[in-house]
């Protein structure tokens, strides 16, 4: 699916809840707006511009289906192969999983080995290919995750978990 | 009110060890404005304690040098990062990145930190020379005006939307359905919390603003495995601007300046407003508007010099009215109040040696700050040279840190991780951020004013086109609002004529 297409309905999809949800709320109790109000015209305008985005999204593909696409040949192709290969999603969506593990562990187990486990795991995750000593890892990350824990709590007066 | 009081006041801090506290404010402020999920805000509530100590005027003052310390040090991670030191450092990402990227960061923290300098300055030198009356003008702002004016703002959008306005436009409204989540305003509705308590009082601002923008910008940084560094090598050589290029940007610089002043004085309004208006104006008036977003020092002069005027302008209504300009003159408030002061128009009558030294504490921040920041330029840019795996895990900790700080809720946590995906999702859209950020700022300030105002004028419209001041602000907006559209439609008309003349 075109991603124009996709992000369009998904934004319309939000703004028709958005509009359809507000009609739970009371319409005024005693100013002359009402809860009601901005939210539908938030959502009723989100509609309109996601449908626009959308109607422009296949209008422009159509026009571009007459025409041969731009990086289509040989070095397109290898060019677009290129860029792809530097970016690796799986690395972002590993680091996402590691910040949700810490947000579950931080009131479970505390701020320091929460904190350590994190920093650890994670600086070997966005090492990549290059190998890691597992002990100069963990020495960075338990100095880190102390210095946090000292200037937080201990400086700053920030009561930490 | 004359400037020899003022003079003398700054001669009593030149004392040493005053110079010492103040230096050590001025650091403080500038690295805890520094890292992302930490604010000025944060820096002066933090530091609070530590003034008990202290007479009024030295508690005070040192209050003030971690303000501007932490105003002016937001623009460090902004340019380095991409990520908002403070909010009112949102505009400065937009160019200042790019410049970085580009191998310019030493040249763009040089004249980020000039400009934010000259801001701080201009302010300092407004409010000593004009606070009553610019105190008067910020009050005939009623709600009418407040709602005319955050209409203008929100106009910025469509110059913030880059290519697509369209996208631009769905990025601020849902900023503006982010900001209407919580209790409504006016009548306490609970309005899209799903049943939750936590969202009774709606989204924190810092959560929202750091997720979206610090850490949806780590997880792309994560992508690129290859890249064992965030920034190429910097090019130090001429980082300062040389005489002739500063005369370039004295004109963009006072008028930004001015602009973080007005907007300052306005209670209720505070630097990210004033950096955002400023941006759009300097791109508008700008020879070359198209290199805005790619690197143009124009938008970090804007930025900084209107988001340091506001600290000289929210200081207006603070002492003159004793209402606070925003947030952080809300915290100096309370401090001036645990030292038995009043602040309003009994201050200047009976402490007027208390004024004068606030007076003068802005203007030794100002020098402070620009020294340490100028001097610390190489340690912040080499701070960078940390390996990427180092870094980014020690960046999202401190916005954990940061963002659990504010409330003391794991929720808040949370809240910058889910925003920090729909940041990243957004921008691999081509979806801009700055319009989001926009409207969560600005929407509960349109609402809330214009439901306000219709109670006051008994459900009429009428104030706001009869009101001189609202109706000003309400064509500026729609002006504001239609001309990208209108250039956008005769550049492609010009374009289509130039076609057919060709073929």
């Amino acid at each position: 699916m075109r991603s124009d297409t996709g992000f369009g309905l998904v934004f319309a999809v939000l703004g028709l809840s958005i509009v359809v949800s507000t009609f739970t709320l009371p319409e005024r109790l005693f100013d002359f707006v009402g809860p009601r109000v901005f939210p539908q015209v938030i959502g009723t305008l989100m509609f309109v511009f996601a449908a626009a985005l959308i109607v422009k999204d296949i209008r422009s593909h159509r026009l571009l289906a007459g025409q041969p696409a731009y990086g289509s040949g040989e070095a397109g192709k290898s060019e677009a192969a290129a860029q792809a290969g530097e970016r690796r999603p799986a690395v972002a969506l590993l680091l996402l999983l590691l910040s949700s593990a810490f947000a579950l562990a931080l009131p479970r187990i505390g701020f320091f080995a929460s904190s350590l486990g994190f920093l650890a795991v994670s600086m070997m995750v966005l090492r990549g290919p290059r190998p890691a000593r597992l002990a100069h890892v963990a020495t960075l990350a338990v100095l880190l995750a102390g210095a946090m824990y000292l200037s937080f709590e201990k400086l700053l007066g920030v009561m930490l978990p | 009110m004359s400037a020899g009081p003022v003079a003398e006041a700054i001669q009593v801090f030149l004392a040493p060890d005053l110079l010492l506290w103040l230096l050590v404010g001025a650091a403080a402020g500038i690295l805890i404005g520094a890292l992302p999920g930490l604010t000025a805000v944060m820096a002066i509530t933090i530091l609070l304690p530590f003034t008990f100590t202290q007479s009024a005027e030295r508690g005070l003052a040192i209050l003030i040098s971690v303000y501007t310390g932490g105003m002016s040090g937001g623009l460090i991670s902004a340019i380095l990062l991409r990520m908002p030191g403070t909010p009112s450092s949102i505009a400065t990402t937009f160019d200042g990145y790019p410049m970085a990227q580009q191998g310019r960061a030493a040249r763009a923290m040089g004249v980020g930190i000039l400009a934010s300098f000259f801001g701080t300055v201009v302010g300092a030198l407004l409010l000593t020379l004009a606070a009553p009356p610019l105190a008067r003008f910020a009050l005939s702002f009623g709600s009418f005006e407040y709602f005319a004016l955050s209409l203008l703002a929100l106009s910025v959008m469509v110059s913030l939307s880059g290519k697509s306005v369209l996208k631009g436009l769905l990025s601020g409204l849902l900023g503006l359905w982010i900001a209407s989540i919580g209790s409504d305003p006016v009548e306490a509705v609970p309005r899209f919390t799903l049943g939750l308590t936590e969202l009774q009082g709606g989204l924190a601002l810092l959560p929202v603003l750091v997720g979206v923008f610090a850490v949806s910008q780590v997880l792309r940084e994560s992508e690129h495995v290859n890249k064992a560094y965030l920034l190429p090598p910097t090019n130090y050589r001429g980082f300062l601007p040389s005489l002739r290029e500063l005369r370039a940007h004295v004109g963009n610089a006072i008028r930004s300046a001015l602009i973080g002043v007005y907007v300052g004085a306005l209670p209720g309004t505070g630097g990210d407003v004033a950096g955002l208006l400023a941006y759009d104006w300097a791109r508008r008036r700008s020879r070359h508007p198209e290199r805005f977003g790619q690197g143009a020092e124009e938008g970090v002069v804007a930025s900084e010099s209107a988001n340091n005027g506001v600290i000289g302008g929210a200081l207006i209504p603070t002492l003159t009215l004793g209402i606070p300009g925003n947030a952080a003159t809300a915290i100096l408030l309370a401090g001036l109040t645990i030292h038995g002061l009043n602040p309003g128009p009994f201050l200047f009558r009976d402490h007027k040696e208390l004024v004068y030294s606030v007076f003068a504490a802005v203007f030794i921040s100002a020098f402070l700050v620009l020294v340490v920041q100028l001097l610390g330029i190489r340690l912040f840019v080499g701070a960078l040279q940390f390996p990427k795996h180092v870094l980014l895990p020690v960046v999202l900790m401190f916005c954990f840190l940061g963002s659990f700080a504010l409330n003391n809720r794991i929720f808040d946590i949370w809240v910058l991780i889910v925003f920090g995906v729909l940041g990243y999702v957004l921008e691999r859209g081509g979806f801009p951020l700055g319009p989001l950020v926009l409207g969560v700022i600005l929407g509960p300030i349109a609402e809330n004013h214009l439901r306000i105002g219709l109670m006051t004028s008994m459900g009429s419209f009428t104030p706001l086109f009869a009101r001189p001041l609202s109706l000003a602000i309400l064509v500026l907006a729609v002006a504001s609002f239609l001309s990208p559209l209108v250039r956008e439609w005769q550049q492609r008309r010009a374009a289509c004529r130039k076609g057919a003349a060709l073929a």
